[in-house]
């Protein structure tokens, strides 16, 4: 191989490279796009039906591989990631929020934070609640909290380290007409709490006596 | 016009080399993070078909993104290229349940949960992980799992109603540990 052809290779991999990135980047945004396939969205909250499933496309295996990994099919539990609050800005681990709702069309049902995808480090050891162990108020509802500040009630905390806030929603043995009960009575709003308020115990749950610490 | 004609030879090339990479790196990523993430959790078991009882998942135990806070869990990587493998389980009462299956490249491609089961809760309920086509003895009261992969990972997974109940979190850690492997 003389000069010249191995410069040319060279150029030919390097330009492969750079088309092989820019095709995945769009696949991604894609991806997440409300109108791709199998996309459930709801307010700030995404799901795809078909991750973890045999269904998926070689690019979405990749994605689900490297951010959710071991997911189980939509049959078993569908998996609503919310990356920015209901004004549409980028949640923070520095940030206060609530999410006020009902229960979901679900057999049980779990609410977590994460920081960068991971779940935070804290000292009350809580990185979630679920169906079965967040307080709630007489009709069923119920206020979660995520703050980096102590609340009292439903609260997760976030941390002292910044970081992007990832939320996610499982719900485990969807009902068979979860996708059309969503679109009627949308996932909950995730709420930033103004910084004024942020510290003050100005959740009306309280905490049960012997339940959650 | 030789000039045009090797354009046109380096662009086909570039545009074949770009196809063949962007396929290899797509098929290779969830099975090299799979692979990685299973010969971890090989490690802690001590090989191949083994039981390791993981229990919830913490900041400290788990660097899996999005990893899940509410759920026992125990693993098995399991290899059912030669022989089928046979767990036993004791199923909870009263909260959700589940046996997973992942092939190589990270698919679900089996998932069982306790309302699925002709057994009711609270019973030993025996599984046979086999390849699909493999002739399989089945005894009474086992479960028949045919796997499209001779290799990946089991996953059971118990919901905890509420993580810091000591009391129930003892009692259900209790129940998955009684999971082993009947024989191979």
């Amino acid at each position: 191989m003389n000069m010249s052809s191995l410069q040319s290779l060279i150029y030919s991999l390097l330009t492969a490279s750079v088309l092989v990135f820019v095709l995945n980047v769009y696949r991604t945004l894609r991806l997440i796009s409300p109108s791709a396939k199998g996309v459930i969205r709801s307010g700030s909250w995404t799901a795809r039906t078909t991750d973890g499933s045999e269904r998926m496309t070689m690019h979405q295996r990749a994605v689900v591989a490297c951010t959710g990994l071991w997911a189980m099919n939509s049959n078993e539990a569908v998996y609503f990631t919310a990356l920015h609050d209901s004004n549409g800005k980028r949640l923070s681990c520095k940030e206060t929020y609530h999410i006020k709702g009902m229960d979901f069309p679900a057999r049980w049902w779990s609410i977590t934070a994460y920081r960068n995808y991971q779940l935070i480090p804290n000292a009350e050891e809580r990185y979630s609640f679920s169906a079965t162990n967040i307080v709630r108020e007489a009709d069923g509802s119920w206020c979660l909290t995520l703050s980096p500040q102590h609340w009292s009630g439903n609260w997760i905390p976030l941390g002292n380290a910044p970081g992007q806030l990832v939320i996610s929603l499982r719900l485990y043995n969807p009902a068979a007409n979860a996708v059309e009960e969503i679109a009627n009575r949308p996932l909950p709003e995730i709420v930033i709490v103004p910084s004024e308020q942020t510290g003050v115990l100005n959740v009306s749950t309280e905490l049960p006596t012997g339940g959650i610490r | 016009m030789p000039d045009a004609i090797n354009s046109m030879v380096w662009i086909l090339t570039t545009l074949a080399i770009a196809v063949i990479f962007d396929r290899a790196v797509l098929w290779f990523i969830p099975r090299i993070v799979s692979a990685r993430a299973i010969a971890a959790i090989r490690r802690r078991a001590g090989g191949v078909n083994r039981l390791v009882f993981h229990g919830l998942n913490t900041p400290m135990n788990c660097r899996t993104p999005l990893s899940t806070a509410d759920a026992l869990m125990t693993l098995c990587p399991y290899d059912v290229s030669v022989t089928p493998l046979r767990l036993g389980v004791t199923i909870p009462d009263d909260t959700y349940w589940s046996i997973c299956c992942y092939g190589s490249n990270a698919d679900n491609i089996f998932a069982m949960n306790d309302r699925q089961l002709p057994q009711r809760t609270g019973s030993n309920v025996f599984f046979a992980l086999h390849t699909e086509g493999f002739p399989v003895e089945k005894s009474d009261n086992e479960i028949s799992i045919p796997l499209k992969s001779a290799c990946g990972i089991l996953l059971i997974r118990t919901g905890v109603p509420d993580p810091h109940d000591q009391q129930t979190l003892a009692k259900l850690e209790s129940n998955q540990r009684l999971a082993c492997v009947a024989s191979q």
